[in-house]
């Protein structure tokens, strides 16, 4: 048998900094197979639920996950709201979407600017991250924090946007508008880019299916899934977008996907915030007495994917079983097929293609020469050999 | 595929293992099936109709330890359950990862937190719980170790 060596990435990823382990088998530079090892973070976060009343809950899920945290908890009002039927008010539905959808601008800002900082292309990490700055702030506006937000709550949401924010909004996403383009044009335009990225970590719809996954890890293999779309929920089905996909499933149609979603959320948002101003109304919350007894199933589509939480009530205030499932954990077991085959430089923004999420589901890199225990490469060569073949490519 | 049709249709498919079908909300169906009949629903779902794999629930329920398998009809917004209830005293089932690749994960998760034994799972090691913690003993059952401490 030929020798094998193992470059084991992780406990922390070189790219995202979660903790995370995958071991890749390599035959020189080429991976042959990827084994990952969980429980690093494993919190125990659905034992929790089950000892917090059903109100509760949202502010635990909420910590499921730092950068979207808002799709848990929406999910989880989906799924809750269910069971006694509960129909929100046209203005919390509204809300919802709005945070729901400035959630997605910054979280897939973050990603572009971390994929760019890993290819070497430190100006679109700049970038990105300086322009996910002024959405923070309106998250700031709008719930009073810029990050766990607490937004929602049975039957509605915990605060109102008045016309005051409405305005301050709106000039925000004009502002992010004209900035996108800049982003998007240094992205798509660019030969390095295409070369660097195109046919690498390539997934197929047929490895979607069989692996579950969904969100843009779905859409750019021509998988034209969307919660929004396909079960719509708060004001998606009031509002004018349409879903991105690509056909190719490579890095590059993942970054594409992501890029040209921003600009959909930015038109839903607009939409929205029209509705609010044109709504007289003030309700924001419909007063829900108790969870009857029953099962509640419910999902939203989060930045990276379909959020699905699974709700059992016996019809005390608390539930007797809450499963929550991230998007991460069906698109991560896709790094078995888009990095074998490919090198190890590859196999890093392969990996961090799907905007993988180990809070959620569950470091670098560390290499290891298996028959001599010598160290190959530190995370500093990783992200370095990253780099390195787009310089190459450039020149 | 209307969910009426959906439903003749299933039943007629697998008159011996479909026990019985609930609305249980909006778009939401729950099917109870026969343990021994799991990977041929699955399939007939999967492969043949082509729904999206979404994850497995599991919990100890009264009636026993019980799964739900989630799959989902993107076209028409349906999540359609498959609901199998395993005895107390023999908690084993097939694995559906021969039928579905993406289930090899969360079956370990199940096997680590419920105890339910996978057959012919490829992999079925420990998961998430921490390499120290005992074995045999399973936070999510009821009156578990854990809880009476």
């Amino acid at each position: 048998m030929a020798k094998r060596t193992i470059v084991p990435i992780g406990p922390y990823h070189p790219l995202l900094e979660e903790p995370e382990f995958f071991k890749l088998y390599c035959d020189g530079e080429i991976v042959k197979e990827v084994v990952w090892e969980t429980g690093y973070n494993h919190r125990g976060i659905e034992k929790i639920c089950e000892s917090k009343t059903f109100e509760q809950v949202f502010y635990v899920v909420e910590r499921v996950c730092g950068i979207c945290s808002t799709s848990h908890p929406f999910a989880y009002a989906n799924a809750v709201e269910s069971i006694p039927g509960v129909e929100i008010p046209l203005r919390a539905k509204y809300i919802r979407s709005i945070v729901g959808e400035l959630e997605r601008v910054h979280s897939h800002l973050l990603w572009v600017g971390l994929a760019g900082h890993f290819l070497g292309y430190n100006t679109v990490f700049m970038w990105a991250w300086k322009y996910r700055e002024p959405v923070l702030d309106m998250f700031e506006i709008i719930t009073g924090n810029r990050n766990s937000y607490a937004m929602f709550t049975i039957g509605g949401v915990r605060r109102d946007i008045d016309n005051d924010k409405i305005s301050q909004l709106k000039k925000v996403l004009d502002f992010l508008k004209t900035k996108l383009d800049l982003l998007v044009g240094a992205v798509m335009d660019d030969p390095v880019i295409h070369a660097r990225l195109r046919g690498v970590g390539v997934l197929t719809a047929e490895d979607i299916h069989d692996f579950g996954a969904v969100g843009p890890t779905a859409r750019a293999s021509g998988v034209a899934i969307d919660v929004r779309q396909d079960d719509p929920y708060a004001a998606y089905d009031m509002v004018d977008w349409k879903v991105i996909t690509a056909p190719e499933g490579d890095v590059f149609a993942k970054a594409e996907v992501r890029l040209l979603e921003m600009y959909e959320s930015i038109k839903i948002m607009e939409q929205c915030l029209e509705g609010l101003r044109k709504d007289s109304s003030n309700e924001i919350r419909t007063k829900v007495k108790e969870i009857p007894a029953g099962i509640g199933i419910g999902h939203a589509e989060a930045p990276r994917g379909e959020v699905f939480h699974f709700v059992k009530s016996d019809g005390s205030n608390r539930p007797v079983r809450h499963k929550i499932r991230a998007p991460s954990f069906t698109c991560i077991p896709t790094f078995r097929k888009s990095c074998v085959g490919g090198t190890i430089a590859d196999a890093a923004i392969a990996t961090a293609a799907v905007d993988p999420c180990y809070c959620c589901t569950e470091r670098m890199a560390q290499a290891y020469d298996i028959h001599t225990g010598r160290q190959i490469f530190s995370m500093k060569d990783l992200i370095g050999m990253s780099q390195r073949k787009t310089e190459e490519l450039k020149k | 595929m209307a969910i009426e049709k959906f439903i003749e249709d299933i039943k007629n498919k697998f008159p011996e293992n479909i026990r019985n079908t609930e609305i249980i909300n909006k778009k939401r169906l729950m099917v109870y099936i026969d343990a021994d009949a799991l990977l041929r629903v699955s399939e007939y779902l999967f492969h043949d109709l082509g729904y999206r794999y979404v994850i497995l629930s599991a919990m100890d329920s009264k009636a026993g330890y019980e799964i739900i398998y989630h799959f989902s009809d993107d076209a028409t917004g349906w999540i359609v359950n498959l609901n199998v209830v395993i005895p107390r005293d023999n908690p084993e089932i097939e694995s559906l990862v021969p039928v579905v690749k993406g289930a090899e994960w969360i079956e370990r998760e199940i096997h680590d937190i419920i105890g339910i034994k996978f057959r012919n799972h490829p992999n079925l090691k420990r998961f998430i719980l921490a390499e120290s913690w005992e074995e045999g003993n399973y936070p999510y059952r009821r009156g578990n170790n854990q809880e009476k401490k």
